[in-house]
This record gives structure tokens, sequence and C-alpha cells, in this order.
């Protein structure tokens, strides 16, 4: 053991050889001097405006709204209309039944059927007025069906003829099916699928040619070779009704001629309308389009993340749901069969591209119309990456819920695909009641739906997720209970005044009205796998049914280091966590299968931080290293590397040899000493151009960094970064990591480097933060998450005694002003040391605009 | 609307009992129906009057009907209709006529100014032996929003 040890040591000293010779001055930064502009995207503007608010104006309630009504907030907003459950011309039937108005069996131009004896089955159901199917009237008052309809599905069912003597045939005519309404093309009960059989030595032959499926002919002929026998019998497996998706249901709704406005259609929820087999009039839709320019899009796929965990997380409550919601049997077959049970990370990725191609199929195909809302997954890039013109976040407080990562992923998906993005506000709380049972409960003040005054997220809550969807860069921003948790009776006239919540949205909406945002800045992507499956949001198996691996884990460990875990409080509300590397973040999927992101894309970031596994390809490693020699930096680890990745870019070679970890570690670019208490492998690295820059206490490698034109290749050796015992890889990480262990201090320490870094200026304090990009300056957001207590339904409690006081260092910055926004308060500012300090109340949110010289800088 | 035969309609007082009502088969039951709008007009003669139920948009302008198909001409001696009810008082108003031709309606029922709260008695109608097959419900107005619902009819 001794030997091998020594011999360890001994191939250490020669890969440290040339390390010895190129060890860092301290104080050299983790990032290279010159990286060069960022690329800076900015959501588009819609109508003339880059940020709009959600709020519909209920009719039902207009008298009682009439003075909320006159608040600026309500005015100039975006409307939305629910259309139900699909654009179909009508609503697909629930009932299913045997409606059979005529069947004539000819030979030749001779019609026998009168001649036969007329018998029939239906499945738990029977059939009335059978003697009506051949009395050679074919209206619907003289039709034979069964009796009961079945509901949600198709009812098997067959009518049998049988001659005296065997007949030669050679077509049958089926008139099936009734209108739904009188005049209308529209049928209902027809014999969508059905064969013609022939009674053959005792037992039933389907009879050639007679087949036939997704039939939508009220009244169908068809021919076949003569056969003779003395019994033949239609047998119907489906009555389905064929659908149209039309134009119909927006034709004849008046929407505003000027206002913006969506439209909600439920076509991708129970019964899962986007999966039955539908004609589309396109031609019409583009019509009704070029007519409403001010149509931003549908609300096509609202938490179509959960939908689609729910199919393969919990299959039994599926079959359970659709039964219950009226799914057909087209439906059922199709996720059955191309969604339910995946069988790896790929093939639930596929399943998830048919559930999105489905919904995009119902809406026309027009992608860029599309909204598809993300709320426990984080299936943002998925939906960008098909097609989806816009994303949607929706947040609540349920569990765990954590919205700063919310927001990386949508806001990182955005800037990728280089769409908008919207947040969605739910003021939901999940948590346990006074009886300890698990219940969901909304904040109403009205009276007028379920809920109660005081019940859901804390208005302090409801104010944290409108500035930040403000700030982060949302496109539009919704709000779940309007008017109900915003409008109160307060004085008991019948007319609404503002309720706490409404008072929150009023002061955030004026606040928005007076000032511009600027560009939210987030210099570094985490990149992830892109078919990650993971829910950063709720945590769980990835896919909802595959065992993490500990690839998959590192993403969490990313996560929880950025956004430190602070959930299960006794009861206690919780969604956001005060962050000391700010929310600089975004997180991105830089290797979709429609190709490696562009330069462009690359270059809006100044690092690109890897997590989870890399997807590999030669065109991607050329893309990265060019990102790199343009000035960008890279974040690799040994365990994400690939044969695509040079020893010249990298710097370094995989020894291949393993080693363990000898705390503490060493920073060559700062001295700090980072004690990692917990036991660690790496894999050794040969370095043939690269530097050291962390070492352990052995010297070994930890992490190294190679200049590569402009920018730099950063490359880590511990396994993942994490330590050997993070638990056992088949249990959620939410679950087993909720103590808030492990740490991983290698992550903190390069988070905490690339955020100072990253930087125009420091800050101290417990506080989470995040920055803007002004063409003046920089603005700071600083909200206290501390000091906030609200449990299910009791109102929000402050505790003074955690309100955190801030200092910012604005390192070289050339400020000429500094205001607090919210307030219009101007701040001084300590002209020596060029920092000022500043309190945050708990629970609250501070906005600082830092006016500069010099373009901002 | 006063030209219609009121008269059909007697107070709920005077109907018979409950145990009446189920010796005598429902003739609705499982009959073919078609309606307006909506998706599940079959719900309405399902025997089930607090199960799914047929649901139609109701605009002033545009009343929502459903029309039972009997199979055949029969004597009708009453009608019980349960529509939607709840805690919001709510109250719907509506017409039934009857046809034995599809041709030729008589208005039966005439709630068109109707104000009474829905409940889960229903509302029962006696009529005077009418032959009919067809039987159309009009539903012209709801008080709590623009839907109309009809949990079951039945016919006696």
């Amino acid at each position: 053991m001794k030997d091998i040890n020594m011999k360890n040591k001994f191939f250490s000293c020669l890969f440290l050889l040339p390390i010895l010779c190129s060890v860092l001055a301290a104080g050299e930064n983790l990032l290279p001097p010159a990286p060069g502009p960022l690329v800076v995207w900015q959501a588009p503007a819609f109508m003339g405006k880059d940020f709009w608010v959600w709020l519909n104006m209920p009719e039902r309630y207009a008298a009682a709204m009439q003075k909320v009504l006159q608040e600026p907030m309500t005015q100039d907003t975006v409307k939305t209309y629910d259309l139900g459950t699909s654009l179909f011309e009508r609503e697909k039937p629930l009932y299913n039944r045997l409606l059979i108005r005529e069947i004539a069996l000819f030979d030749g131009d001779r019609n026998l059927s009168s001649l036969a004896s007329v018998d029939g089955w239906a499945d738990q159901a029977q059939i009335k007025y059978l003697e009506r199917v051949c009395d050679g009237d074919p209206s619907p008052q003289s039709a034979c069906f069964s009796a009961p309809a079945l509901a949600g599905k198709d009812q098997g069912a067959w009518i049998a003829f049988t001659f005296a003597q065997p007949q030669r045939l050679d077509k049958v005519i089926i008139s099936s099916g009734r209108e739904r309404v009188a005049g209308s093309p529209d049928y209902v009960h027809l014999a969508s699928r059905f064969v013609l059989q022939a009674k053959i030595n005792g037992s039933w032959r389907n009879v050639p040619d007679t087949e036939r499926k997704g039939n939508v002919h009220p009244e169908i002929s068809l021919s076949f070779r003569p056969l003779s026998s003395d019994a033949f019998r239609l047998y119907v497996y489906e009555q389905s009704t064929p659908l149209l998706v039309s134009c119909q249901k927006l034709l004849e709704k008046d929407f505003p001629k000027t206002t913006p406005f969506c439209i909600g259609i439920r076509a991708s929820r129970p019964p899962f309308n986007c999966f039955e087999d539908t004609l589309y009039d396109s031609e019409g839709y583009q019509q009704w389009k070029e007519q409403h320019p001010n149509f931003i899009g549908f609300d096509a796929a609202s938490e179509w993340d959960n939908e689609f965990i729910n199919f393969l997380a919990f299959p039994r409550d599926l079959d359970k749901i659709m039964t219950r919601s009226g799914s057909s049997n087209t439906v059922k077959k199709t996720i059955q069969e191309k969604i339910f049970q995946p069988r790896d990370r790929m093939s639930a990725l596929a399943g998830l591209k048919t559930y999105h191609q489905a919904i995009v199929r119902h809406f026309f195909a027009d992608t860029e119309k599309l909204i598809f809302m993300n709320c426990l997954m984080a299936f943002n890039h998925y939906a960008m990456e098909w097609g989806g013109g816009m994303i949607s976040i929706e947040t609540t407080s349920s569990g765990s819920h954590r919205h700063q990562p919310q927001m990386m992923f949508a806001r990182g998906a955005s800037r990728q695909y280089h769409k908008p993005w919207s947040w969605y506000i739910a003021l939901g709380f999940n948590g346990r009641d006074d009886n300890g049972k698990l219940v969901y409960t909304d904040p109403v003040y009205t009276g007028q739906r379920s809920g109660g005054p005081d019940w859901g997220i804390s208005p302090s809550l409801n104010m944290r997720d409108r500035y930040m969807a403000y700030l982060s860069g949302a496109s539009h921003l919704r709000s779940e209970v309007w008017p109900h948790a915003y409008c109160q009776d307060k004085d008991g006239d019948g007319i609404w005044e503002l309720s706490p919540h409404g008072e929150v949205m009023k002061e955030w909406d004026d606040f928005v009205r007076k000032n511009p945002r600027g560009h939210s800045y987030a210099p570094v992507a985490l990149c992830l796998p892109f078919s990650h499956g993971q829910s950063p949001i709720m945590g769980g198996k990835i896919w909802g049914r595959i065992d993490a691996a500990r690839s998959d884990h590192q993403v969490e460990a990313c996560l929880r280091t950025l956004v430190p875990w602070n959930a299960h409080r006794g009861g206690q509300e919780w969604a956001y966590s005060n962050n000391p590397y700010g929310d600089l973040y975004d997180v991105i999927l830089p290797a979709p299968p429609s190709g490696p992101v562009s330069l462009e894309i690359l270059r809006q970031y100044q690092i690109l931080f890897f997590a989870g596994d890399i997807d590999s390809s030669p065109e991607f490693a050329k893309r990265l290293q060019k990102y790199v020699f343009q000035g960008g930096t890279v974040v690799f680890n040994t365990q994400q590397l690939n044969a695509h990745f040079s020893s010249d870019f990298l710097g370094a070679q995989l020894s291949g040899r393993k080693l363990t970890l000898s705390s503490p570690v060493k920073s060559l670019l700062d001295q700090t000493l980072i004690p990692v208490p917990q036991a660690y492998s790496l894999e050794e690295l040969k370095l043939t151009t690269a530097r050291p820059i962390l070492l352990d206490s052995a010297d070994k490698v930890i992490a190294c960094s190679q200049d590569y034109g402009k920018g730099r290749v950063l490359l880590t050796t511990t396994d993942f970064l994490m330590p050997d015992d993070i638990g056992r890889l088949d249990l959620p990480n939410h679950s087993k990591w909720s103590k808030g262990e492990p740490k991983f201090p290698l992550l903190e320490y390069l988070f905490g480097r690339i955020s100072s870094e990253v930087l125009p200026f420091s800050l101290t304090g417990d506080i989470q933060f995040g920055v803007n990009q002004m063409p003046d300056g920089w603005l700071i957001y600083l909200i206290n998450n501390e000091g906030i207590y609200k449990k299910i339904k009791e109102p929000q409690r402050l505790d003074p005694n955690k309100t955190a006081s801030v200092n910012i260092q604005l390192k070289k910055l050339q400020t000429t002003a500094i205001r607090e926004l919210r307030s219009g308060e101007a701040i001084p500012w300590q002209q020596d040391s060029n920092s000022f300090t500043v309190k945050v109340a708990p629970g609250d949110v501070r906005v600082y605009r830092i006016f500069c010289e010099k373009d901002g800088q | 609307m006063k030209h219609y035969l009121l008269f059909f309609l007697l107070p709920l007082a005077i109907l018979p009992s409950a145990a009446q009502e189920k010796a005598a088969p429902n003739l609705a039951l499982h009959c073919l129906v078609s309606c307006s709008n909506g998706d599940k007009a079959e719900a309405a003669v399902d025997g089930v009057r607090n199960g799914h139920f047929w649901e139609t948009p109701l605009m002033s302008k545009q009343p929502a009907w459903l029309e039972l198909d009997l199979g055949e001409v029969q004597t009708l001696k009453k009608l019980h209709l349960f529509l939607w009810w709840g805690t919001d008082k709510r109250y719907y108003q509506y017409f039934i006529e009857v046809s034995t031709d599809r041709n030729h309606w008589q208005c039966v029922v005439d709630q068109r100014e109707n104000t009474m709260p829905t409940d889960e008695r229903g509302q029962k109608f006696l009529l005077a032996g009418q032959p009919a097959r067809f039987i159309r419900l009009t539903l012209t107005f709801c008080s709590v929003n623009n839907s109309g619902h009809v949990r079951e009819l039945e016919i006696y």
C-alpha cells in the first residue's frame, strides 16, 4: 500500500513539473482578461411593449369591480378567453352507441336483406328496433340502436342476417349514425370501424375488402367478390365521430380589435383531445389570424409537463383520469402505445415529442402562436426546440417549489431559442391544515369561490414573484385567482376594493409602468444534456420513473448550491432563497437534436458551466472550441470528457488513474484553503499546457486552466465535483438531501469565483440579488427571503430581526447617482470606498439603479 | 308565450308519490337523443340524476335544445326534469314541446318566466296523456352563467 502511494506521489510530481513552471500568480482570475463583449438578446416587443400583464375583466363582476377597474393596473392589459377543451367544431360526443339506419345486402341490383331474419348483440346493451335495419327507410327515425350508450368508449356490436338458403352477395350499403343537429354534416354514432363477415363452415370470416377504419360517411357502399353463405353479419367495433379542427369557435367570439388577446384551449389536458385523429381547416384559420394581428397566441399546453409526467409516473391514475374524463379509444391507444412506458430517457423524450406534436397539430400547426406552460418539470427547452412560440412557468408554493431554478430554466430557454417567456403566478399553497390533511388553498377575499382571506401564498411571495418576473426578463405576467385574490369588499357596500394581494399588484404595476428594466444580466449558462428529464423544481425520478445517475445528481448539486435548499420548514412557505452567487445563471441545453446551438447564442454567456453528462458530437466540440477561441470560458469535469475534446484544447490528458482527494484544497488564484471534509475521488491529470488552479494538500490537480485563443478551458477532476457518498442513487435527492447535506465546497468555491468575476461590483450580506444592465449603468435588485413566515391558512408574519444589511462595493464603477426605485429615494454612497450599505426588510424587495459614467461602466 | 297550454302544469303538491313514479317505466331511459350543442346529450337519459349531465352554451338569442326520440309514439303522463342544482340558488327558464311526427309541436311546459331555484328533487310536470314520440326541451336562460345543464329528463 505504501509503495503504491509512493508511486502515486512520484507520478504526481512528474505531472506537476509543468505546473511548477507555470504556477499562477496569486490574484489572477479564473476568467480570461479580455473575453470580448457579450451578445445581448432582448425579448421581442409585441404591439409596442416588451412586457404585458394579462388581466381579464370578468363581466359577471363588472358592478362589484367598478372601483378596481379605475385602477391603472387594470388598463392596457392582455385579455384572455377560455374556449374549452378543443378547437373541434363540436366537442367529441362522450357517448357512443350502435346506430344503424339501414343495411342493404345486394346480389347484383337485388336487395336481399329483407329476406333474412335479423339478430344482434351489443356490448353491455340491448338493441332496440332491430327490425328497422332492413325496413327500406334510412331516416334516423327508422334506426335500430343500442341502449344504453356507453360513456367514454366505443360499443362493440353486430347485426346478423340469416337466410333460409345460402345467398350470393357482392355488395353492402350501410347507413349509420345520425346528424348531430338537423341539417348538419356533423354525424354522431357513425359506424367508423367495421367489417362484413360471412359464416363459413360454422365460423365467422371477414369478407375481403369490407373492413373499414375511420369511416366518415353516413352511407357507405362496399363491393366485394361474390360470396355465398346463409349468414352474414356487420360487426361494428367503433362509432367514433370524425372530428374537424376549425376556427368556428374563433369566429363565434367577438375578440377585441386593438387590445392583445390570448385564447386558452385545454386540448392538452384530460380528455386529451389533442390525440384525436382529426381533420384541420388551416386555410380558414390563416384568414382569421390575418384579421386579428393583436392575437398573441393559444394558451395551448397548460401544465403539459405535469400531464406528461403523470402519464409516466402514475399509469394507474392516468387510466382512471382518461376513463373519467371520457378519453376516446383513439386517445387511450395513442397514449398507451407511444408514450406510456418508456424504456429509457430517449424513448421518454420521444414520447414527450409525440405529445408536443399532437398539441401542435391541434392548433393548425401554427407553432409560433403556441404557449407551453411548465409547472413542476422543466420542459421549457423541449417546447421551443420542437417549435413552441412562447414558454411560461407556473409558480406556486407547493412543497419544495423553487422559483429561482424555474426562472433559470425559462430564461435560459428563452435566450437559447430567442423566443419570449412568461410567468404565471398561482397563489395556491400546498400544505397541511390544522387536521394534518394535505390541502391546496387559494387566497380569496371576495367569497365568490373556494378559498379564504389569508390563505394561499403570502402577499410578500406574490410581490417577490412579480419583481422577479419583470426584472429577470419575462415578456408576460399572468395572475391566477384574479379577481378573487386581488379584490375585497372592505366596507360591505358591494363594491370591491383591493385586497392585500391587490395592493401588491397595484404597487408593482406602478413600478413597472415607471421603470424600464434594461437587460437581465445572466452571463453564466449551466449547460445540461438534452435528455435531462429532470424536475429541478420538485425532484423525483428522471422522467418520473428512471433512477437518477450520479451525473443527474450533479445538476441538482449545482442548483442546490446556487439556490440554497430551505424547504420543509415545518409547514412554512418557501419558494426563494437568499443566494450568495446571484441570479446570474441560466440553464441551456446546448446540444439539442437540431444541432449545436449557434455561436451567437453561446456568446450571450461569458461562461458555460457543464453539469451532468455532455451531449457528444464532433460538431458540438468544434462549436465549443470556437466559442472559447473567441473569448468564452467553459468549465468541464473529467467525467464529462469524450474523444471529441482534444488535449490541445484541454491542455491536459486523462491518465485513467483514480486517486483520492486530500483535504484541504488550495486555490492558486487567491490562496484560499477549501476544507473538503468528505471523501472525493478524482481522475489524475497529465497537464501539458494547462496550469493548475486548484490543488489538494498532496498537490494533486483538482482544477486546471488552459488558455485557448481569447478564452479559457477550466477542467475539474473530482468525480462530478461531488463527494463519493451522496446517498443512494435510486433515491430522489429532494428527499435524501432535505437536511441541507451534503455540501459541495468545490462548487461553492467555483461559483463564488465566477460570480465575483462577472460582476462589476461585489456584494456582502444575506440576501438574494440579481442584476440588470441599463444603458447608463446597472440595476441591482435585493430580495430578503428570510424573516417571512406564512402557513397555509394564516396571515404572513414578518420578523424585523431578520432585516438584512447589505453592503455593495462598486469597485471601479464611476457612479454618478444611486436611487432606490420603489421609494424613489436617492441613496448616498461612500465616495472614498465607493460603496453603500442598505437595509432590506424581511420578505421585501429593493431595486437600486446605479447611474454611471462611460457607457455604464 | 301566454298562448301555450299552461294548464298542463300542475303544482308539485298534487303530483304522484315517488313510489308511484318508481312503478312506471321511464320511457326516456337510454332513448335516442340529439341536441343543438354539447357533447353529452345521452347523459340526460342515462338514468342517473346526479351523474353526467348535458351541458350546452346558452345565449339569449340562441336557446339550446335537447330532443328525445322515444322510438315510437307513447302516451305521456308525466315529465320529471332534473337541472343542475347547487348552493347558488340558480334557476333556469325553459319550455318543453312534444310531437308525434317531428313536424307539429305542442308546448306542454312553459317555464320561461320561472325564478324558482332548482334542487335535487327536480321539477315534475303532469301531462294529460299526450301521445308523443319526440320531446324537445328548450333552455332559454340560466341565472348564474351562460350555460345550460340537464342532469336527467324522465318521462312516464
